[in-house]
């Protein structure tokens, strides 16, 4: 379990990683899952980064509550004095928070942002080599070390 | 002559009417758009359905006055500003 966590800290930061670099206007963004916990953030450090989690989480859920109808909430966007505000998925399951500068085109960002979480979920996706093929990949490693020596 | 003369000087009343009228409105419209350039960027929150729908919470809104402080919460965090954490738990 706690090989998973780590395992899925480590995809969230490539994920993440990604994101900022194909999207130069995201100053901040904290990928969290269902128990407000952050899975991987860049930007921001990791206590603040449970914080924005716990607010992103929140927002979520607090504007479910204002409207039956229509499904849950997906996305949400708070235009601020100084900054933008964005949080794509869903209250009770993996969602991400990032932050922006102020006016930066809304659909560019949410696009963004659901294409990081797509990926993190595809490579979840992806399965683990067996234990014979990473075998096999070490000697090979080391085969060529040895050449090389 | 004295005809002409008081022609002149209604004419130049209402030149200088025309140009206070012109000033007081250029100044007018400078003054609006410096606001909406500057400091006229309403706060709002946009929220997007699973249905494709969405509704905006303009600032001043019961929905917006309990959500904001949320969204100021998450910008305060990346900023690291520690004195405006935590607002309305």
């Amino acid at each position: 379990m706690h090989g998973d966590s780590v395992s899925d800290g480590m995809e969230a930061a490539r994920a993440l990683a990604d994101l900022v670099e194909i999207s130069p206007q995201i100053e901040a963004a904290i990928v969290f899952g269902d128990d407000e916990e952050p899975l991987g953030a860049v930007g921001v450090s990791d206590w603040w980064a449970t914080a924005v989690a716990r607010a992103g989480k929140a927002l979520l859920a607090g504007a479910g509550q204002f409207r039956s109808e229509g499904g849950p909430v997906t996305q949400l966007h708070a235009s601020l004095g100084d900054g933008d505000v964005f949080v794509v998925g869903q209250a009770r399951s993996r969602a991400i928070v990032a932050v922006t500068a102020p006016g930066q085109p809304a659909g560019l960002v949410f696009y963004d942002l659901k294409r990081c979480l797509a990926s993190l979920a595809a490579r979840e996706l992806q399965p683990d080599p067996a234990p014979e093929a990473k075998h096999a990949r070490r000697r090979w490693g080391r085969k060529r070390g040895g050449d090389r020596a | 002559m004295r005809d002409g003369a008081g022609a002149g000087s209604g004419e130049a009343i209402v030149r200088r009417f025309v140009a206070f009228t012109g000033t007081v409105t250029g100044a007018a419209a400078v003054v609006v758009a410096l606001r909406g350039l500057l400091g006229g960027r309403r706060e709002q929150l946009d929220v997007y359905f699973a249905d494709g729908s969405f509704v905006t919470f303009v600032d001043g809104s019961a929905e917006a006055e309990r959500l904001l402080p949320l969204a100021r919460q998450v910008l305060a965090a990346v900023h690291q500003t520690p004195s405006e954490w935590p607002i309305g738990e």
